[in-house]
């Protein structure tokens, strides 16, 4: 992953936010996805993905399935209900803190 | 040109990881997966089909990376493991054989043979069955293999009978009515961890070995 910290605080939302539009995905899945949509940016290693998203299915975010796939076992995850709420939640988190850290970084100039 | 690991290279890295100690089956096939789909798109990318050269130079890369996660998976299974009990705790099959062991414990308390049972060697029964079964059973019934939450369970649940009856009533005054609530409240745990343990393995009986 990329050395920022701004990247990995922000992990378990991208898993939660790829998971919402994708019914399921498994993990090297995932690193791909993400590679692919930041063009290469944000490289997610295995040493952050998996822990992350053993501690969502722990948190009951994330549900698995197993299924076998060429010649060896591949697991799956998707989101809980409680999943797809967490998501909600922690988009709207993210785009207040967006938002006000575009206030410090980019204030708006004042009329007066 | 060669896009798919076949069976023999699968073998290869699970192995691999096996010997680097990556000792549960569950956890493994996840990495192994995840080797596997990298090794498979090097392919790809490096236009080659050089097995061995793809697989070393990612371990080089990545081996340090793919064991720490091993580590860190633990404590999050812990912590699903004991949601999970928590949660069944309150199921209607655990209440009910709690319940049953409720009656049957009030039925003696009320007979002469109460002085005859020794409730110290029924509570021992009852935790080492669950530790042991949960151990051994898995063990032969999954070709020798280890999964992850069946196995830490056992530890789980061993450690808190230790806590309560090594630990918890060496320091209590009140023997007999600490060790009557200690006994209520510790068999309805080991009857959810059980609970708990035979759903686990039959998720992954389904997944291991009947797929």
């Amino acid at each position: 992953m990329s050395n920022s910290k701004l990247y990995k605080g922000s992990l378990s939302i991208i898993i939660l936010k790829l998971l919402t539009e994708t019914h399921k995905m498994y993990g090297y899945e995932i690193t791909q996805k993400v590679k692919e949509l930041t063009q290469g940016e944000l490289n997610i290693t295995e040493g952050a993905l998996y822990p992350a998203l053993h501690k969502l299915e722990a948190d009951g975010f994330l549900e698995v399935e197993m299924q076998r796939v060429d010649n060896r076992l591949r697991k799956y995850y998707k989101l809980t209900q409680a999943g797809n709420k967490e998501e909600v939640s922690r988009i709207e988190e993210l785009e207040r803190f967006i938002e006000t850290i575009q206030g410090i970084v980019n204030p708006k100039p004042s009329l007066g | 040109m060669k896009q798919q690991l076949t069976q023999e290279e699968i073998q290869f890295i699970d192995n691999y990881l096996k010997n680097s100690g990556v000792e549960y089956i569950d956890t493994r096939s996840e990495v192994v997966d995840h080797v596997a789909s990298e090794i498979e798109n090097r392919f790809i990318e490096n236009n080659t089909s050089d097995f061995y050269e793809e697989f070393k130079m990612y371990m080089i890369q990545h081996k340090k990376a793919l064991l720490k996660n091993i580590h860190k998976y633990r404590w999050a299974l812990d912590k699903r493991i004991l949601k999970q009990v928590v949660k069944n705790l309150f199921h209607q099959k655990v209440l009910a054989f709690q319940t049953l062991f409720l009656v049957i414990s009030i039925t003696l308390l009320n007979t002469s043979l109460i002085d005859q049972v020794d409730f110290k060697a029924i509570h021992i029964v009852i935790a080492g069955s669950v530790v042991f079964l949960s151990l051994i059973y898995p063990f032969f019934w999954f070709r020798k293999q280890k999964i992850s939450v069946i196995n830490r369970s056992a530890v789980l649940c061993y450690f808190i009978n230790y806590l309560v009856f090594d630990l918890v009533l060496k320091i209590v005054d009140d023997y007999i009515f600490t060790y009557s609530i200690s006994l209520v409240i510790i068999t309805w745990f080991n009857i959810s961890f059980a609970f708990t343990q035979v759903n686990y393995f039959k998720f992954y009986k389904d997944k291991f070995l009947l797929s």
